[in-house]
């Protein structure tokens, strides 16, 4: 038996769905390309991509599902800070992997379901979902925003501040969630939405990390004219379809759309 | 014409230069029964004349949406021109 295949043998034995832990071998295969980090600060860029590219095919040659999902925490507790942070700036998985990813993350976690959420104190709620959103955020290569329970008007459901990185989420239709599934439904959607509007700012402000570079300038058009430029509900001054009709409003919506479908499909299955 | 009186009046009365150069082509084209509400504004900032479409009316999107009377004016707009997509974009909320 090789090196490969007796480590491989350890992940069967272990269990083979999300490995939330990496075993020793695996760790130690691993670590096999720890880089010192004032080495690795004084590499070029496209060294650290080919070095971070030599990582990854050891996690898929390690055969470990879904490690995307546990990727920065590995290379944390592995390679340190830096090469996670470097890891962060690359490009983030296309959306349709992030999607995948996201409703995998919705779908698996057992608080979120229905028949548990309904129990749960709004506190714990609110800690659900700031749960969520850290593992949305690596997902989505960005850094994650607090989530708050807020007092706001009926009608609005939450909102992301793009001045202080956190989401809000109306407190009301949190408590209402606990008896009223169409209102549950809306508040996993608004999670998703909000944390999508996090994206779209972290690309276009901060670190571009979207694949296609001009769905990042269609952002940042609506952004230097739009709702970036007035903070809060900008519905209030432009009315209803110039407000929905922004290309970060659509493209928020239709992802946190097609999250809550393949998330329900993956719950139903 | 109308279109400096527009742009001019929504500057003077709290829109910057972003927002009101946003609105002011959908303002130009207001259906017929909301042209004369923009009007009776425009000549003074206090009217505020009501108009209900499909249950829904100025007043409410005021009142209860907190829009200012142009952004009202707007929405009933899209309500008359596309009610479908209005109707579940106003019962979907914002977020």
């Amino acid at each position: 038996m090789d090196y490969i295949e007796e480590i491989e043998q350890g992940i069967s034995r272990v269990e083979k769905t999300d490995l939330q832990e990496l075993s020793p071998l695996q760790t130690e295969y691993l670590r096999e390309l720890y880089v010192q980090p004032e080495i690795w600060e004084s590499m070029e860029p496209k060294a650290q991509r080919e070095h971070l590219g030599l990582i990854e095919d050891r996690f898929k040659e390690l055969n470990i599902p879904n490690y995307k999902n546990h990727m920065d925490e590995w290379l944390d507790s592995i390679f340190g800070s830096k090469v996670k942070d470097s890891y962060l700036q690359l490009e983030a998985p296309q959306d349709i992997e992030q999607i995948e990813q996201i409703s995998d993350v919705l779908a698996d976690c057992k608080e979120l379901r229905y028949e548990t959420w309904q129990n749960l104190e709004l506190n714990e709620k609110v800690d659900v979902l700031n749960q969520l959103e850290n593992r949305i955020a690596q997902i989505e290569h960005r850094p994650s925003c607090p989530i708050t329970a807020c007092n706001l008007r009926p009608g609005l459901w939450g909102g992301y501040n793009p001045e202080t990185k956190s989401i809000d989420i109306n407190v009301n239709y949190l408590e209402e969630s606990g008896w009223d599934r169409s209102i549950y439904n809306e508040v996993v959607d608004t999670l998703v939405h909000e944390g999508r509007h996090a994206y779209q700012d972290y690309n276009v402000n901060e670190c571009e990390v979207h694949t296609r570079h001009s769905e990042v300038e269609s952002w940042a058009e609506t952004m230097e004219g739009g709702k970036w430029g007035y903070w809060g509900d900008c519905s209030s001054i432009l009315g209803q379809r110039l407000y929905e009709q922004q290309s970060i409003e659509i493209d928020a919506r239709n992802f946190a759309a097609d999250v809550i479908d393949k998330m329900n499909i993956k719950i139903n299955a | 014409m109308m279109e400096e009186l527009i742009h001019k009046t929504l500057l003077e009365r709290g829109y910057d230069e972003k927002a009101a150069r946003m609105v002011l082509p959908d303002l130009l084209g207001l259906s017929e029964p909301l042209k004369s509400l923009l009007k009776a504004w425009l000549e003074n900032e206090k009217q505020h004349s009501d108009y209900t479409v499909a249950g829904f009316s100025v007043s409410e999107m005021q009142k209860e949406r907190g829009m200012n009377y142009p952004a009202a004016l707007l929405t009933i707009d899209w309500l008359i021109k596309d009610p479908e997509n209005a109707k579940r974009s106003l019962t979907k909320g914002i977020r």
